[in-house]
Formats: structure tokens, C-alpha cells, sequence
């Protein structure tokens, strides 16, 4: 049932969700063109009514520079026409230069009255509408303005004379006379140079008003600012905050105003700096006289529509799932009734109770089918089951016999093999020993022989070697005395090398003596002197060549004593050596005797086990001729032991799978006995 | 001085020097002398000639600045030496030389050689040669006690 209604209720929530969205998306959009086109308008109308200010100003100025100027009268009377003509103009003036159309001297006598004069007769009238008298218009002196002119003077002119820009200038909203007031003006110029300036003064009373009607409509706020300045705020009315009075820069409003756009139209949902609710915000900016405008309206006014629309859609998909559900489980009950029926009798059968009809549950639809299908399957099981049982009660008992049998037989022959088998392993086990003890004393005998003769050959070369030992002996203490005496004369040449060579020493001496002496005897001593060099020559060869005897001689002592060291170490280590020898001699011989007298007793020990060990190989070969037979009837009898098993078990695995079945109500009690009655199966 | 002359060829701190043979009284081999006690280094002391007792004086001391090593071929010179030391009048004195070399007839004024540097201080030391074996300079051996190295170190004279 969960699965009808399930889907169902997804498939109607999907259409509401889906519809919600799109409406949503309409209403979005068709608040944001309706506030947009609304922001547009405003724009618009601004736009058109500064517009038509310019062109009036422009319309007085062209009059001037194309030949009005200087002609006073007809000059003041354009301008009472201009004031009369447009009712949102609430002062029309023109300014000149002081004497800039040569008549200022004259200016009163021309009947010109003075309020249009100012200082030194120069043409400065002001028509203003009188408050007095409805639709009349009074000239009205200028106290504000000096020579130099006020700021809505002296800012054009110098515009133009600067930069030559005859473009009006439209100044910040200002109070005059509890009308809130802008001015237009543009300057006037008569041969390229400025002569003056003409403007109007217009109330915003108009725009305020026109602004209000708006924003009734729309349910939102608008503010219109210029230069700093809120031209109108919709805000005001309510008299919560006089916006009008306040600087732009003061204001929370300051930064929606800084993301004014100069050119088209900008919508954005933000925050109000304000209230802190979240609110749209649309925003352009007046061409002329660039102004900006700001159209606010709070999220929540746009919103509340939006959810009575959704609230309605989800109370009518509730309706249609209920109606739904209420359909859909009346089919399902009849239905998982008769299936559940079907799946009792499956799940009876599954377990292997036979014994119970599947009741015929009515109907005749599909599922009634399936019960009855049911039944007839439950029946036919019975029967066959009861048939099978019977087969194989019959076939265990026979079996059971058989095996019986076989097992008897099986341990007879079982028992006559082990005895054999064990004599068997017991004349196994005494041939081998004496055959291995046989092995050790031929091997014993063989070894003790060939140390014998080993030991009598060692004996031999041993005595050898002692005699030619003892030899040695004798010839190294002759060599050792020989070279003492080689010593002994060694020392005696060195004695003589030392009395030459002090003989050499004084010969030297000697022939210098000489030879100094001969010097001194002068020419008779010149042959004494040579002799004298030649005596001292022979010396000095005496000296050297007595050097090298006594290096001679002195080598010769070392190497003769070196060589009696050697003999005398050689001497004592062969006299240790031949005693060694000899006692090892003797040790051998006692050796060898004890072993002649061991090998005769080994050779009887020998004869008498070759004997033993014949013997025992014979019983050994009539032993297991026996045991192989005892083994083969054994083997026999356990093989049709195993297929007599074989044949129980495979009886009693069917009838295992047969007691399963319950075919009729009395078995209740032992259901898996093996021992039904074939009378008493049913149909 | 012209011409050759027989000279006492010595060795004194591997250089070569020469006496003049006609002042050689007689050459010895080194004997025992007897030590003088704290005299100047160059005077070893006194040693005994066939039973006259002379000063003997370091060559090695005099002319290079150490002390002879003697050797085999070390031997004294006695030599006749004069000079204010000994008031005037000639003297034998026994020189420890390092080594005897031999004798040679050398020219010392001839084309070659250099008449030597005449300081103050050294007027033993005598021209200088070339012959084989390298340079070969000339020992005034009279004036050899005449040297600063003396006179320094000498308290008032010598007296054998």
C-alpha cells in the first residue's frame, strides 16, 4: 500500500513545488519591470517639466540676443507673459551687465518702474507671482543682489567667460517664502560677450505632488535628489523625517545614492540603511538638471502574495494524495489476503508437513488460482512420499544383516595377521642385530690388525731417526766451536787496523810539519816539500783503506756471532727432540703387543656369529610366507565389509530424506521414526 | 805581497780560509788543555807543548762566531802572532782549527782576486780568491787578535 500512495504523493508534490517556483519567478520579475517601468516614469516626467523650464529660459534669452536686448519696456512685458502663461514658473527675471545696453542712465526716466532697477539704473527686474492676489504678478527689488549679482549670477557668467559655456545652470532646491525653490538660468550674449543672464525661478510643489501619486500606487517610497540635495522624499509626508531639509551626505540614505547609475535603470535587493529590513531598491538619473531618483519598496510587500499563492496549491495536492490512498487500499486488502493463504500452504509444504488440505479461498481472480494450484501440488507430494517410505524400511533391515556378517569375519582375520605379523618383525629384528654385530667385529679385527702393523712400522722409522738426531748433534757443537774461533781472529785484525790506522794519523801530521818546515827553508826545501805532499797522500790512502778493513771485519763479527746464536738455539731444540722421539718408541711397542693378543680373540667371536646368523635367516623365509597369506584374507573380508557399509549408510540417507515428510495427522508425535505403515497413507 | 805564497788551507763553518804557511810554527793533533775559567769564549785556555804552556784560541770563535766541534781532522796550529796585546814583541799561540785541508801554493794579489773590505773591526780578514774548489779567503793571522771580537771582550791583555 506504501508503494501506491508513495509515488503518487511525490508525483502531486513535484507539480506544486514546480508551479510555486514558476509563479515565483513571475511575480519576481513582474514586481521588478512594474517598479522598474514606475522609476522610468518618474525619470520621465522630471525630465520633461526641467525640459520645458530650459526651453522657456532659452526662449526669453533668444528674444534677447535677437534684438530685445536693450529695449527695457517690451522686455518686462515678456517676462509678465512668460510668469502668466506657466504655472509652475514662480518668478521670471533677467539680469544685464552694469550699462551693457547704454540706457542705465536713462533707466527711470523711460518710465521704467524701479523695482526693475538696480544700483546706478542698470536693468535687474524680478516678476514674482503675489501670494495676495491669485493668478497676479508683482516686480519685486532685489535685496539679495549687489552689483556682482548673486551666486545664480555670477556662476554663469563666469561659466561662460571661462570655459564659453552657455549651457543653464539649475541650482539646488532652496526654501524662498515656504515654497521650495530651483533656478534656471542661462547667460545672455551679445557679440560673443556676456551681457547679462534670464532665468526662472519654479516651485517643486508640482514634482512633490506628482511624486506622492506614485508612490500610492506602487506601495513604495521615492526620493528625487540634486546636488546634495532631496528634491522630494515620499517619506516626508508621514512626517517621520523632513528629508527635504536634509543634506544627502547627512542622511542614512547616503549609500544607496552613491550607486545611482548616470545612464539606465539599476535594480538591487539590499538591506535599507534605514529600517535594516531588506528591501528593493530602483535607481536613474534625470538627464536634465541631473537629478537622481530612488524607488524603495520593502521585500516583505512583495513577497506576501507569493505565499498565499503557494499555501493554496499545497492544500489542494493534500486532497487529491487522500483520495488517492482511500482507493488504493480497498484493492490491496483483497488482494494480500488470498496471497498470504498461498504462502501458509508454501511455507507447510517447505517444512515437510503433508498431512493438512490447502483450503479453495473463493475469488477468481489470479491469486485465486495460485491457492488452488496449491492444494493440488500438496496432495500429489503426499502420496508419492508414502511409497518411497515403505521401499526403504524393507531394504535397511536386509542391510543391516549383511553388515553384521561381514564384521565377524573381518576380525578373525584381522587377529590371525596381527600374531603373524608381530613374529615376523620379532626374527626380523634378531637377524638384523646379528648380522650387524657379525659386521662390527669383522671391522673391529680388520682395524685392530692394521694398527698393529702401523704402529711396529712407526716403531722403526722412530729408532732411525734418534740415531740421525744424535748425529746432528755431534756436527753442530764442531761448527759452533769453529766459528768462536773465526771470532777470536776477527778481534785480533781489528786491533791491527786500529795501530795502522793511528800510524796514518801521525804520518799526516808529520808530512804537514814537514812540508811547513821545508817553506821555510826557501828554495833548498822545495824537493822536501814534494816529498813531503807525496808521504801525506799515501798517509791519507792508508787511513781510508784501514776504514774500510774495519767496516770489513766489523760485518764479519756480526754475521759469525749471528751464526753461533743460530747453532746453539738448533743444538738445544734437537737434544728435546731426540728424547721425545725415543719415549714415543717405546710407548708403540707396548701398544702393538696388546693389540696381537686382542685380534686372536676377535677371530673366534667372529666364527661362532656367522653360524648363529644362518640359522635365524631361515626361520625368517617360512615366517612370512605364512603372514602374506593371513594378510590376503584379510584384505578380502575387510572389502566386502566396506560394501556392505556402503550399502547401510546409502539406506539410511533415504530414509532420513523420507522421514521429512508428515503424511497424516497421527505421526505428529515422531515424525522422523523411519518406521511408517504403507496402510496408512491418504489421499 | 806579490806573487804565490804557501798557505795552511782550513775549513771554519764550511767556509774556506788560508794562513800564511811562513807564520805556521807547527801543526798538532788535538790535545788536552786546560780550561780558562771565565775568560772571553775564544780563549779555551792553555795547553801544554812539549812542556811549554801556550793560550789556545777558538778559530770557529774568531771568524764565524761559534764553537769548533772537534773531529778527526780538528787539529791546532801554532802560530806566531804579534801585535798591542802582546806589547810589540811576537808570541806562538796554539789555534783550535775545525778542520786542516792541506797545503797549497795560492797568489793572492793576482788579477782575480779581491782585495777584501777593510772594517774597522776585522783586520784579520784578508783578500779572497777563486781557485777549484770554490772561494778562498786570506787569514792576516798577526793581526788576528786585533779584531772587535777581541777587544771587546778583553779585560786588559793576553799574557802567555
Amino acid at each position: 500500500m506504501l508503494f501506491g500512495v508513495l509515488p503518487a504523493s511525490l508525483v502531486v508534490l513535484l507539480v506544486v513545488a514546480l508551479n510555486g517556483v514558476r509563479a515565483w519567478n513571475n511575480l519576481s520579475s513582474g514586481v521588478g519591470r512594474d517598479l522598474r517601468n514606475a522609476t522610468s516614469l518618474v525619470a520621465k516626467e522630471i525630465d520633461l517639466r526641467n525640459e520645458e523650464t530650459v526651453r522657456l529660459v532659452r526662449m526669453i534669452v533668444f528674444a534677447q540676443e535677437s534684438g530685445q536686448f536693450g529695449r527695457r519696456e517690451e522686455t518686462l512685458a515678456m517676462l509678465g507673459r512668460v510668469i502668466r502663461e506657466s504655472p509652475h514658473v514662480h518668478a521670471a527675471y533677467v539680469g544685464y551687465e552694469p550699462n551693457a545696453d547704454g540706457n542705465d542712465a536713462k533707466g527711470a526716466v523711460d518710465g521704467i518702474p524701479p523695482e526693475a532697477l538696480g544700483a546706478g539704473g542698470r536693468f535687474y527686474p524680478y516678476f514674482k507671482r503675489d501670494p495676495n492676489t491669485p493668478g497676479g504678478i508683482r516686480l519685486e527689488p532685489l535685496q539679495e543682489v549687489e552689483d556682482d549679482g548673486g551666486l545664480w549670477y555670477r556662476h554663469p557668467k563666469e561659466r561662460y567667460e571661462r570655459a564659453g559655456v552657455t549651457d543653464p545652470v539649475i541650482t539646488r532646491p532652496y526654501e524662498y517664502m515656504g515654497t521650495d525653490i530651483i533656478e534656471t538660468v542661462v547667460p545672455i550674449v551679445i557679440d560673443r560677450r556676456f551681457a547679462g543672464v534670464a532665468g526662472l525661478d519654479t516651485a517643486l510643489t508640482d514634482i512633490q505632488r506628482r511624486v506622492g501619486e506614485i508612490a500610492d500606487e506602487l506601495d513604495a517610497d521615492i526620493f528625487v535628489e540634486t546636488r546634495g540635495r532631496f528634491v522630494a522624499a515620499t517619506t516626508d509626508r508621514a512626517g517621520a523625517e523632513q528629508l527635504r531639509t536634509t543634506e544627502i551626505a547627512a542622511s542614512a540614505l547616503a549609500p544607496i545614492f552613491a550607486s545611482v547609475p548616470s545612464t539606465g535603470v539599476l535594480l538591487e535587493e539590499r538591506l535599507d540603511p534605514q529600517s535594516g529590513e531588506p528591501c528593493i531598491f530602483v535607481s536613474t538619473t534625470v538627464p536634465t538638471g541631473d537629478w537622481r531618483v530612488v524607488v524603495r519598496k520593502r521585500s516583505s510587500a512583495v513577497y506576501a502574495s507569493l505565499t498565499t499563492l503557494i499555501t493554496m496549491n499545497m492544500l489542494t495536492a493534500t486532497a487529491g494524495i487522500a483520495v488517492i490512498v482511500t482507493l488504493l487500499s480497498v484493492l490491496i486488502v483483497g488482494i494480500s489476503r488470498r496471497v498470504r493463504a498461498a504462502q501458509a500452504a508454501a511455507e507447510r509444504i517447505a517444512s515437510g508437513d503433508l498431512s493438512e488440505r490447502v483450503a479453495d479461498a473463493g475469488g477468481a481472480d489470479e491469486s485465486a488460482e495460485l491457492v488452488r494450484a496449491m492444494g493440488a501440488m500438496n496432495d500429489d507430494l503426499a502420496s508419492i512420499v508414502g511409497s518411497v517410505r515403505a521401499a526403504a524400511t524393507r531394504l535397511s533391515s536386509s542391510s543391516v544383516e549383511l553388515a553384521a556378517t561381514s564384521r565377524q569375519q573381518e576380525v578373525a582375520a584381522a587377529a590371525f595377521g596381527g600374531s603373524t605379523a608381530q613374529i615376523a618383525s620379532a626374527i626380523r629384528e634378531i637377524s638384523a642385530t646379528g648380522g650387524e654385530l657379525l659386521r662390527t667385529v669383522g671391522a673391529v679385527d680388520a682395524g685392530a690388525r692394521r694398527s698393529a702393523q702401523a704402529a711396529g712400522a712407526g716403531r722403526a722409522r722412530l729408532d732411525g731417526m734418534a740415531e740421525t738426531m744424535g748425529r746432528l748433534d755431534l756436527s753442530t757443537g764442531e761448527i759452533g766451536d769453529r766459528l768462536q774461533v773465526i771470532s777470536e781472529k776477527a778481534a785480533a785484525i781489528t786491533s791491527v787496523v786500529e795501530t795502522i790506522t793511528k800510524v796514518a794519523e801521525q804520518t799526516n801530521l808529520l808530512s804537514v810539519n814537514a812540508a811547513i818546515e821545508a817553506e821555510k827553508a826557501g828554495e833548498s826545501g822545495l824537493g822536501f816539500l814534494v816529498v813531503a805532499r807525496e808521504i801525506r797522500r799515501l798517509a791519507d790512502q792508508t787511513a781510508s783503506a784501514t776504514t774500510d778493513i774495519e767496516r770489513i771485519v766489523r760485518q764479519m763479527q756480526e754475521a759469525v756471532a749471528a751464526g753461533v746464536a743460530e747453532m746453539t738455539r738448533f743444538t738445544r731444540e734437537m737434544r728435546g727432540g731426540t728424547s721425545d722421539v725415543q719415549r714415543v718408541a717405546n710407548d708403540l711397542g707396548v701398544i702393538i703387543d696388546d693389540m696381537n693378543s686382542a685380534v686372536a680373540g676377535f677371530s673366534e667371536v667372529e666364527r661362532g656369529m656367522t653360524a648363529q646368523s644362518s640359522g635365524v635367516a631361515q626361520i625368517e623365509g617360512a615366517v612370512r610366507q605364512v603372514a602374506d597369506g593371513a594378510r590376503q584374507t584379510a584384505a578380502s573380508v575387510s572389502e566386502f565389509g566396506r560394501v556392505a557399509a556402503e550399502l547401510s549408510h546409502a539406506v539410511a540417507v533415504l530414509q532420513d530424506a523420507v522421514a521429512r515428510f508428515r503424511i497424516s495427522a497421527d505421526e505428529a508425535a515422531a515424525p522422523r521414526s523411519g518406521a511408517a505403515d504403507p496402510g496408512q497413507e491418504r489421499r | 805581497m806579490s806573487g804565490e805564497i804557501t798557505v795552511l788551507l782550513v775549513t771554519v763553518g764550511g767556509k774556506r780560509f788560508a794562513l800564511d804557511a811562513g807564520d805556521v810554527l807547527e801543526v798538532l793533533p788535538v790535545v788536552a788543555h786546560r780550561s780558562a775559567g771565565t775568560g772571553p769564549r775564544w780563549l779555551l785556555g792553555l795547553f801544554n807543548l812539549r812542556g811549554k804552556l801556550l793560550p789556545l784560541v777558538d778559530l770557529s770563535t774568531l771568524v764565524d762566531g761559534g764553537m769548533t766541534q772537534v773531529r778527526l781532522g780538528s787539529r791546532i796550529v801554532v802560530m806566531r802572532l804579534e801585535g798591542d796585546l802582546f806589547e810589540g814583541a811576537t808570541r806562538p799561540i796554539g789555534l783550535l782549527v775545525p778542520e786542516v785541508a792541506g797545503l797549497a801554493r795560492r797568489d793572492f794579489s793576482a788579477a782575480g782576486a779581491h782585495e777584501g773590505f777593510a772594517f774597522a773591526g776585522a783586520p784579520h780578514l784578508g783578500p779572497t780568491l777563486v781557485d777549484d774548489e770554490g772561494m778562498l779567503q786570506l787569514l792576516r793571522c798577526r793581526r788576528l787578535l786585533e779584531g772587535d771580537a777581541v777587544l771587546r771582550e778583553l779585560p786588559a791583555r793576553v799574557d802567555a
